[in-house]
């Protein structure tokens, strides 16, 4: 409480934390895979953030706090190294965006789980800025600054994950048993692929 | 529409790949800005980016890299293509 109630700056921990709670939890569970551990580590995450809360400098305070629930799930794995490689929980992740025709839904819900799947798959460094990239909305600057790491690495590491997942997606849409490219469905995966894999906007 | 070329002095650990991913993220929210980033040049070594744009003004050239990646230009000048 202390450290949260004696700092300098005209931000409250309230102000600069807890909007950034959900982020954080999505963050903890792309990089836990595993909906306890996330819950554990975001907690650990604010109790860390509330501590520290001196240290905070001003500027950005998603950043800031996404960078020590990072820090958080790192220290887990150290901890606990099989925590990140549990199944992954399609349920957890995929979008309950309602969809007017229950034969679309069930086929973007499929190429959306396959999306989910391939980005689960990727090596941790990668998953991380894809996922602060595209579900955070966090610009290059403020990943390079969350996680400590140039900008170019940033963006470098975004050109050869977005390249990788859309070379596994049209494999596996396009393989045996997969979609086949005279069917209509194989142009709504593409589409999906499309604003999936190749950036927000 | 007038041509600009902005300047970016310093992209820490700059590739190839990194740029060609910052000019995608361009080319999906240009059209938003009405502005069309034409080309762009890099220097490995020294983390520099020259990006050509077409653009209304020098605000819409600008706002393209705010709104796509947050990377802005230190500078941006209006130019003239020679024959």
């Amino acid at each position: 409480m202390a450290a949260a109630t004696t700092h300098m700056s005209a931000q409250s921990f309230d102000e600069v934390v807890l909007p950034h709670l959900e982020s954080a939890h999505r963050l903890a569970r792309w990089l836990m895979r595993n909906e306890q551990d996330a819950e554990d580590v975001v907690q650990d995450a604010s109790l860390r953030a509330f501590k520290y809360f001196g240290t905070f400098t001003g500027g950005d305070g998603r950043a800031w706090f996404l960078r020590i629930v990072r820090n958080a799930c790192r220290s887990r794995y150290v901890r606990a190294p099989s925590a990140g490689l549990d199944p992954f929980d399609e349920e957890r992740h995929t979008s309950t965006q309602a969809l007017p025709d229950p034969e679309a839904q069930l086929l973007q819900r499929d190429g959306a789980s396959r999306i989910k799947r391939a980005i689960a798959d990727l090596p941790q460094r990668t998953r991380e800025i894809l996922v602060l990239r595209e579900f955070e909305g966090l610009s290059y600057q403020e990943i390079s600054e969350t996680l400590s790491i140039p900008v170019g690495t940033v963006m470098s590491t975004l050109w050869r994950a977005r390249r990788g997942l859309r070379a596994s997606l049209t494999r596996e849409i396009e393989g045996p048993g997969g979609i086949n490219e005279a069917r209509p469905e194989f142009n709504e995966h593409k589409e999906m692929i499309d604003a999936t894999v190749h950036g927000r906007a | 529409m007038p041509l600009f070329m902005d300047v970016h002095n310093h992209i820490e650990g700059l590739t190839a790949e990194a740029v060609a991913e910052a000019h995608q993220a361009d080319l999906k929210t240009q059209s938003k800005h009405g502005v069309k980033c034409l080309r762009y040049w890099y220097n490995e070594g020294t983390g520099q980016v020259f990006c050509l744009i077409d653009a209304p003004n020098k605000e819409a050239a600008n706002a393209v890299h705010r709104d796509s990646h947050g990377l802005v230009a230190d500078r941006i000048v209006e130019v003239v293509e020679g024959d």
